[in-house]
């Protein structure tokens, strides 16, 4: 989402006013949410810079102040590069500074796909029944693709 | 593509939404080719080749069943785009730049954006009721995808996107909600701290505008180094609890302030039923209070469904196009949604 005072930066921050009993709430950059603040900042901008302001990641060439202008990164390496400011600014925003997850992996959710599979033609034969035809059909498509799935995943 | 036709339909996900609360929700997945640059930083030529290795892989997935469309936004006709963007399908980016291809199935529950910011974003979209099987679906199929393509990725912070904040499982959820009783009594205090507990932030009707209209708001939620479990039980913590207090507000106002309602609903009603003019806010703070009071029982006679109908058809490029008018008479806008809103009450009136 683009910022929506200045329409250029990426919108990190819901501005929230209260305005004669009217929410009025606007996404904004950083940049324009400290403006709209009156100043106040989040953090000291010097906490906020690695010790060479003018380095730029080897890979994409993305500097510093490229980011700080559209808060994007250019490559995959510039996680790597800035990562120093990564990590301060991540343990502040969300109080962690790394993920515990994993790769999504398709194959761990073969045994959800078998028991959906159970489940929608049990369905399937109650709608019959019923003589429900519409909603039968719909799920009939929906045990199709869950059979292409499985057979991908199988086969993959 | 029939534009016409596609402007009538009302996406698979929006039909028969039997919840008072939540219209639709959707997850989007942001994801990268890994050892390459991300879009900004990427040549035309290279950016082109992206596309072509996601686009060869992506249409024999089981997930559109041999059903789906392509739009190159770079050829597409801005009226379509401006379509698309309305129903969610294009980004605010896609039209900006014109540089993405769009892949969706006509359910419209299954889209892909290819070579925007992050070379990939997927987006699933859903009934108001199937958070679950829509969070598994949908990890089914990006996974299938990390499998075919292999998205860049690091342990520790995982996916990686072009921004930041979507590091972990680089995913958002966003709930569309309609909440009238929380806006009618003012609880917008109430509202907030649920939002702030969750950091969960408020958007707009269309997919990355900021304009409420009337009681409906849109919810999402980020990954911010979280997983998607971990962002699931927060948008379904925060959900529940919006809809404990909408439900709690709707008991105050039935109980305590039912003249008012009564007055507030069939107001509502009327304008919508005889106004000759109608623009974008009027229309849906009034569809907003009809909802209202077919929910609470006031108005039996107006199906449900009308307002899954209604939704998308009273967007403005959605009247524009429909009915040729052109970008700046407002009044005609105005005057094709009044009839247009007039037309669909009387498709779906019935004796109850």
């Amino acid at each position: 989402m683009i910022c929506q005072k200045c329409n250029q930066r990426e919108a990190e921050i819901l501005y929230t006013e209260y305005v004669e009993g009217i929410l009025l709430t606007t996404n904004l950059c950083r940049i324009c949410a400290e403006e709209a603040a009156n100043g106040v900042r989040e953090m000291p901008e010097e906490e906020m810079e690695p010790a060479d302001k003018t380095a730029k990641c080897p890979k994409c060439g993305l500097s510093l102040n490229e980011f700080r202008m559209s808060l994007q990164l250019g490559c995959p390496n510039c996680y790597d590069y800035f990562s120093p400011f990564f990590k301060e600014v991540l343990s502040r925003v969300v109080h962690r500074s790394s993920f515990s997850g994993e790769r999504i992996n398709p194959d761990r959710f073969l045994l959800y796909i078998e028991s959906e599979i159970l489940k929608l033609n049990d369905k399937l034969k109650e709608l019959k029944d019923r003589e429900e035809f519409k909603e039968a059909i719909k799920v009939r498509d929906k045990i199709r693709k869950l059979e292409s799935i499985k057979k991908w995943i199988s086969s993959n | 593509m029939d534009i016409l036709k596609l402007i009538e339909s009302v996406p698979d996900y929006m039909n028969e939404s039997a919840d008072n609360i939540i219209i639709f929700q959707s997850i989007k997945y942001y994801r990268n080719l890994e050892g390459l640059n991300f879009t900004s930083k990427l040549s035309a030529d290279d950016l082109k080749e992206i596309k072509k290795k996601i686009l060869n892989n992506v249409t024999s997935l089981p997930l559109w069943e041999n059903n789906y469309k392509i739009i190159e936004s770079e050829q597409a006709p801005q009226e379509l785009l401006l379509i698309l963007y309305e129903r969610g399908i294009a980004g605010q980016e896609t039209i900006q730049t014109r540089n993405s291809t769009l892949i969706f199935g006509d359910d419209e529950r299954f889209i892909l954006r290819i070579g925007e910011r992050d070379h990939l974003k997927f987006i699933v979209n859903s009934e108001f009721n199937q958070l679950d099987e829509m969070v598994q679906e949908s990890q089914i199929y990006i996974g299938i995808l990390d499998k075919i393509l292999r998205f860049a990725y690091k342990e520790g912070l995982g996916y990686l996107t072009s921004s930041p904040r979507y590091l972990g499982h680089a995913l958002n959820f966003s709930a569309m909600c309609h909440i009238p009783a929380i806006f009618a009594l003012g609880q917008i205090q109430a509202f907030s701290q649920i939002l702030q507990k969750y950091l969960i932030v408020l958007a707009g009707i269309m997919d990355s505008s900021l304009q409420t209209y009337g009681a409906f708001v849109q919810l999402k939620i980020t990954s911010f180094l979280d997983t998607v479990e971990e962002v699931k039980n927060k948008m379904k913590s925060a959900l529940d609890e919006i809809r404990d207090l909408e439900n709690q507000m709707r008991n105050i106002i039935s109980l305590e302030r039912p003249i008012e309602i009564e007055d507030r609903i069939y107001k509502s009603y009327a304008i919508l039923q005889n106004s000759k003019l109608l623009n974008i806010a009027e229309a849906f703070e009034n569809l907003s209070n009809l909802r209202l009071g077919v929910e609470l029982g006031y108005i039996k006679e107006i199906h449900p469904s009308f307002f899954d109908k209604v939704f998308f058809r009273i967007l403005p490029n959605h009247i524009r196009v429909f009915y040729a008018v052109q970008e700046d008479d407002l009044t005609k806008e105005a005057e094709m949604r009044a009839l247009l809103v007039q037309e669909l009450l009387e498709k779906y009136y019935y004796a109850g």
